[in-house]
């Protein structure tokens, strides 16, 4: 009678463990959650021969389960919002709930690469840490400029980006740690083919842009784009 | 009869002429001139094409596309064939994936760029460069939802938030060329010409009415010449 109870118990376990950790609130339709439990799946097989310091310290080594212990520690349910509307494929509103991370329509109407909507969830999955203050953004230079002194401006509007809450002066909140885990996805993940490595490096390099604080752009720098890294743009 | 043969000759001639590129002044590449004879290598390309026309893609062309349209449909980029079967593209398959590109809807970024990046990998011949420019002389997309419609109403905070990330899916086709073009740019064992052409079109691409394409041209140039 013990070895069955404990036989039927081991079992169940092993099954919650298959068993993604986060709910979905009924809204969310059925084919938005096949996306992101695909999606999710996707990170988790990723494995990888090394990782940078500050991956170490984020996320661990480059491993697939190592990111969905990430996600699954900060992200306990997955609902559907507009996000303000427009163009948001996921947020968080820390007021409403800061574990749960809402997803929009577009995270499967818009052909995004599936990196780069991991890239959002990633992001999105650091503003739920409350112990943090949820990572909050700072607001972009003025003038806020790329690296050759080019205005970055909003592509919607084309006026400039500079004071909106859109950039990170440190290195380990949103922009940054996507950044950190993308990066190092492009340079030691061997599980993934060639284009999910270039398009992270793609993805990677564009949300540099957003670390506006001089030592947190140092400390990415050395950690990302010095050897084996290549300096620059994934080239 | 003869008059007939004749018109008809005419009209297929007509057909496949380059007009476009044969109308473009020499490019300076450095200090190489390319004619645009050059750039169009002769009469070979349309002859070329004529060819492929004529050719029954094979069995392994017919599975390769097969393959590509799986793997979009699927939504899963990290499929292993993409790196196992869907390389040394016979000109046939590169043809086949061509047609595909264009008959993929314009909002079809990520599948667009799929197609870009696979033929950027194999940029053998004057056409492979031809593809690239094609893609990256295309009319910009504006909006995931809508690449004709110029977005710029109810943008909210959390647009600003990630508009790299739109802006970077927007631009990938075209990133993806840029980058295949890159690689024979600075591969010192391709032929000469096939170099000469790609960087012309990267260099041309520093012109792109898309921000974040004319950058990238601009910073590749710059790696090259720093070599």
């Amino acid at each position: 009678m013990f070895l069955i109870v404990a036989l039927t118990s081991l079992s169940l376990l092993a099954a919650s463990n298959s068993v993604q950790a986060y709910t979905f609130d009924s809204e969310v339709p059925e084919n938005l959650r096949n996306e992101i439990t695909r999606d999710m799946a996707f990170i988790g097989s990723i494995q990888g021969t090394s990782e940078s310091p500050l991956h170490k310290e984020i996320f661990g080594d480059v491993n697939g389960k190592k990111y969905v212990a990430f996600f699954e520690s900060r992200v306990t349910a997955i609902g559907l919002d507009d996000c303000g509307g427009g163009k948001p494929v996921a947020c968080v509103i820390p007021y409403i709930d800061s574990s749960r991370i809402w997803l929009t329509p577009n995270y499967i109407k818009f052909d995004h690469p599936q990196i780069a909507k991991m890239m959002v969830v990633f992001h999105e999955a650091r503003h739920t840490e409350t112990k943090n203050r949820n990572w909050p953004h700072a607001h972009c230079p003025t003038p806020f400029v790329d690296a050759h002194g080019n205005e970055i401006k909003s592509i919607w509007t084309g006026s400039s980006l500079a004071g909106e809450p859109a950039c990170d002066s440190v290195s380990r909140g949103s922009y940054g740690s996507s950044t950190i885990m993308l990066k190092n996805v492009s340079k030691f993940c061997t599980s993934c083919n060639e284009k999910v490595k270039t398009d992270a490096g793609i993805f990677a390099d564009d949300q540099m842009q957003r670390i506006t604080g001089k030592s947190a752009q140092a400390e990415m720098k050395r950690d990302l784009y010095s050897a084996p890294f290549e300096l620059g743009n994934d080239l | 009869m003869i008059a007939f043969v004749l018109v008809f000759g005419g009209i297929v001639y007509l057909s496949f002429k380059h007009t476009p590129e044969a109308t473009l002044p020499p490019k300076e590449v450095g200090t190489t001139t390319v004619s645009p004879d050059q750039i169009l290598l002769g009469a070979a390309a349309p002859a070329h094409r004529t060819l492929l026309l004529n050719i029954t893609p094979t069995a392994v062309d017919v599975k390769k596309l097969e393959t590509l349209n799986q793997i979009i449909a699927n939504r899963n980029d990290n499929d292993p064939r993409m790196d196992s079967e869907l390389k040394q593209l016979s000109p046939t398959a590169k043809r086949l994936f061509r047609d595909r590109y264009q008959g993929l809807k314009d909002e079809q970024r990520n599948a667009r760029s799929t197609v870009v990046f696979v033929m950027g990998r194999e940029i053998q011949d004057l056409n492979d460069v031809e593809f690239m420019h094609e893609v990256l002389t295309e009319s910009p997309c504006h909006s995931l939802e809508n690449c004709k419609s110029i977005a710029g109403s109810g943008r909210n905070e959390r647009e600003s938030h990630f508009e790299g990330l739109d802006e970077t899916t927007l631009a990938l086709p075209q990133i993806h060329a840029l980058k295949g073009l890159q690689r024979v740019a600075q591969d010192s064992t391709q032929a000469h010409d096939l170099v000469i052409r790609a960087r012309a079109e990267i260099q041309a691409a520093k012109q792109s009415s898309v921000p974040k394409v004319a950058k990238m041209a601009e910073e590749i140039e710059k790696s090259w010449i720093a070599q």
